[in-house]
């Protein structure tokens, strides 16, 4: 039996009122106040599509061993590179092993149902043993587009094996057409979006119920068989519009959570899906139609198993860790959408040196630290000399992973100096539970929040960005324990 | 081992100079501590020199400018305490008996890289990965404020109680020609001053500047024939630190600890001998710890040391007559020998108006770097007695 084994989901700590950004920006298109409702969910500024989806990735994974994992698929439309595997740095940065078969898939808004179906049919096949999908989405709006209002940052992760599934894999269907409703050419930063009621009533309105009733004939249901039905949709009113098309009760309706966070691009139908599993009861028919392309439905039976599974921190606990933007400016320099004086500073990035990385990869992206096996001590950065003095031992390390290990705050400062889009700078010395000690950046919360002795955990961030060179650089900071 | 004494001290008043090079810099302190030494230049049988921001052979051109040439050179790199490990190789020379008459010398310009750009984002700036440490924030300001954000949850130490340190500092430079800033700041104005790194404000922390020193070391047993008032080498200990794994908790350096202790021991002193210090404040936070670490009061206590007033002028223990890194400055690679001129200075009696009453001994404490360990690259000790 083919399905998945867990799942996990990401919403960035930030919100942002659309009323707010439409008060900065609606002076230049007035008729956006239809979209000016509720919050929309904004990455931090060391925060990308590959940071969240590594974030979900770490939610779905908890309790679980890494090694079993032999397929690794990244689904984004907004891929930090377009050139250097993007999933290959969440396979690191996850500490799978090297022996992963590992992708991107891309260009399209429905490439979270197909990285997921991918992963199915690859398991179902025999050729990977357990396979992990993440999708992240951190999307770009024009300033004073519909867009800027309507997108949502956040990720969602799913695991597919063949053995104790808690939802089986039933089914799907799938329809593609190169129904152009936006696009983005090589060297543009925005997308290019046609008009919406032409989207609305010519695609989204004929491809999804084609897909939902494409699967509901092959498989002999009716739409209204299924205990929850998610539907990917840029707003509320396309939702809307499709639950009466294809006739749902509301209590049918995964909801999209639009209003709290906003569309999440191809993340979105993985990030519904990881919350109804996280609400679903055996025996529960689920339905994913994710739109983009054409469109691509999935069907899933919920197992007993679902009730063994670990918490999770889940969506549901993302919706309620929250804080606000403000103001706007700050959101537009955290994107630099607006140029903004750095700073003598803030103007120079040292090389980075390729063959460091490469070396340290593991180090780096990994938190991977190293274990004397003579005296059990942690270590990190990866020594070949214990640290111990009362050990020394030479050449006897073995790998010790720190980035999933909680630790606790020794000693903390706010620089002033150094160059940051969200001055000033928060620093912390760590201790780590078990064992080991380091200094790191801290994020997500301010200098109040912090007291030394509190309990934080690590988060794989943007540590740097060489925009002369396009280069994004990784880490891993640490961040506030979240409650829960 | 024979006895080695410090026959001659000088150096240029500490400043920004983008004008005037590192190596006439470096002449006019030699040409200072020949002078004070009544030495001619021919007798100077070797140089030793710390630096780090030169281009290479610093120790051959500033020797150069002070007309001295054909003689041993060397240049020592060890962050800031360059000088003072170059000290320690004078030192070494002489007491082993292969020179009589040697240099030690410290340089620095810091302005003149500023101005061609090479300082523009952090003098230690390196790239990804080649040093974890420095990219995670370790910068010296942070570095300080966190030990000294753990100083005041362990032991109740105030805001207050560190820029009182500034205060004394500043206070103290405005009786030093030779300091680069001679202004004395209120409580006020020092807590008022901008945040930096909290807590530590501006006038925390010590300024980019430029400057040379340079002692005179000779053997013990000809040292009466240049001057009546030789000042002695009681010890000069210099160690890197250790791994920092089993220490107590961040508000301690371990290495600064154990090189006090050893020096105390080789020059048969404690730290109830002294009675001028020159330490390395190149933070407030970093004197109060030091009171600490070499053991002029007890872990915890160093804030005692600043509401009682014991390490003011006159107190029992002067420290940082000169005005310290703080006000006087800190040029890098200058910073250890132009701590030595300052001891030097007040164990011969010669400081006017910052002077010490009857000041026998003192100490210069000197940390460079920072070590993959968290604990000072380099850790210098020097012990001297009148």
């Amino acid at each position: 039996m083919v399905g998945i084994v867990s799942f996990g989901g990401f919403i960035p700590r930030y919100r942002m009122d659309r009323m707010a950004i439409f008060k900065s920006m609606g002076w230049l298109n007035a008729a956006n106040v239809a979209y000016a409702r509720g919050e929309k969910a904004v990455a931090n500024y060391d925060e990308d599509a590959i940071t969240m989806a590594v974030a979900a990735g770490i939610d779905c994974l908890k309790g679980l061993e890494r090694d079993k994992i032999d397929g690794l698929l990244f689904a984004s439309t907004s891929l930090p590179y377009r050139e250097r595997q993007n999933a290959a740095i969440i396979k690191e940065a996850l500490c799978l092993k090297d022996s992963v078969r590992s992708g991107d898939v891309t260009g399209s808004l429905k490439s979270g149902t197909t990285a997921l179906l991918e992963a199915l049919d690859s398991v179902a096949a025999g050729s990977m043993k357990q396979a992990l999908v993440c999708a992240g989405e951190c999307r770009l709006g024009k300033m004073g587009s519909a867009q800027e209002l309507t997108f949502g940052d956040g990720a969602g992760a799913i695991l597919v094996d063949s053995e104790d599934v808690v939802a089986e894999f039933k089914g799907s269907y799938s329809v593609s057409t190169d129904f152009v409703d936006h696009f983005r050419g090589e060297t543009e930063r925005f997308d290019r979006v046609w008009e919406d009621r032409w989207i609305r009533d010519t695609g989204y309105s004929k491809l999804v119920p084609q897909a939902a009733m494409g699967l509901a004939k092959k498989y002999k249901l009716q739409p209204t068989d299924f205990a929850k039905v998610i539907v990917t949709a840029p707003t509320s009113g396309y939702l809307k519009a499709m639950a009466q098309m294809l006739q749902l009760k509301p209590e049918q309706v995964q909801s999209a959570l639009l209003d709290e966070v906003g569309d999440t691009g191809a993340a979105q139908a993985l990030l519904m899906l990881a919350a109804a599993l996280q609400e679903a009861k055996p025996g529960d028919k689920i339905l994913v139609i994710s739109y983009g392309s054409g469109a691509e439905a999935i069907y899933f039976e919920v197992t007993d198993a679902i009730t063994k599974l670990p918490a999770h921190y889940g969506i549901k606990g993302y919706l309620n860790y929250k804080a606000q933007l403000v103001p706007y400016e700050k959101y537009t320099t955290f994107r630099n959408i607006i140029p903004f004086e750095p700073g003598l500073r803030g103007e120079v990035v040292a090389p980075t040196s390729l063959s460091a990385l490469g070396r340290h990869r593991k180090e780096i992206l990994g938190l991977m630290g190293s274990k004397c096996k003579v005296c059990g001590t942690p270590q990190y950065p990866v020594q070949r000399v214990c640290v111990n003095p009362k050990c020394g031992a030479i050449d006897q390390m073995e790998p010790y992973i720190f980035s999933n290990k909680k630790a606790m705050l020794l000693a903390f400062t706010a620089d002033n100096l150094a160059f940051s889009v969200d001055p000033p700078s928060l620093y912390g010395q760590i201790g780590f539970e078990g064992g080991g000690r380091f200094l790191f950046d801290i994020t997500d919360c301010t200098m109040d929040d912090l007291s030394v002795g509190m309990k934080l955990e690590m988060s794989f961030r943007v540590k740097y960005i060489d925009l002369a060179k396009g280069l994004h650089g990784y880490f891993w900071k640490a961040v506030p324990v979240k409650e829960g | 081992m024979r006895e080695v004494a410090v026959i001659g001290a000088g150096m240029i008043k500490f400043g920004k100079y983008p004008d005037y090079p590192t190596a006439r810099m470096g002449g006019d302190a030699v040409h200072k501590a020949l002078q004070h030494a009544g030495v001619a230049r021919r007798s100077i049988q070797a140089a030793y020199l710390g630096n780090i921001t030169s281009p290479t052979n610093c120790c051959q051109r500033v020797l150069a400018e002070a007309g001295i040439s054909g003689i041993p050179a060397f240049n020592h790199e060890n962050a800031c305490a360059s000088s003072s490990s170059a000290f320690r190789s004078a030192y070494e020379s002489v007491a082993t008996g292969v020179h009589d008459m040697v240099l030690a010398i410290g340089v620095e310009n810091l302005t003149s890289l500023i101005a061609s750009g090479m300082m523009s984002s952090g003098p230690l700036q390196v790239p990804f990965g080649t040093n974890l440490d420095i990219d995670n924030g370790m910068m010296m300001p942070a570095m300080f404020a966190l030990i000294g954000r753990r100083h005041m949850m362990d032991y109740g130490t105030t805001v207050e109680q560190f820029a009182q340190i500034a205060v004394k500092n500043h206070k103290n430079s405005t009786m030093n020609p030779f300091a680069h800033y001679t202004k004395a700041c209120s409580l006020e104005e020092v807590m008022n001053s901008a945040m930096i790194c909290d807590p530590l404000t501006l006038y925390q922390c010590c300024p980019i500047g430029d400057g040379a020193a340079a002692v005179v070391l000779c053997a013990g047993d000809k040292a009466r024939q240049y001057t009546s008032k030789p000042v002695w080498v009681k010890g000069s200990v210099l160690n890197a630190g250790r791994y920092k794994a089993g220490a107590k908790g961040p508000v301690r350096i371990q290495t600064c600890v154990d090189s006090a202790k050893e020096a105390y021991e080789v020059a048969g002193l404690g730290p109830e001998d002294l009675d001028v210090v020159e330490l390395h404040d190149c933070f407030s936070i970093h004197e109060l710890v030091a009171y600490e670490d070499l053991g002029l009061c007890a872990k915890g206590e160093g804030s005692r040391l600043v509401d009682e007033g014991i390490t003011e002028i006159g107190g029992k223990v002067a420290v940082n007559t000169s005005g310290g890194l703080l006000s006087k400055g800190h040029p890098i690679g200058a910073t250890g020998v132009a701590q030595i001129v300052e001891v030097v200075w007040q164990l011969r009696g010669e400081c006017g108006d910052r002077q010490q009453p009857g000041a026998k001994v003192g100490l210069t404490h000197n940390g460079g770097g920072f070590g993959p360990s968290g604990e000072p690259g380099a850790m210098s000790i020097i012990i001297l007695a009148r």
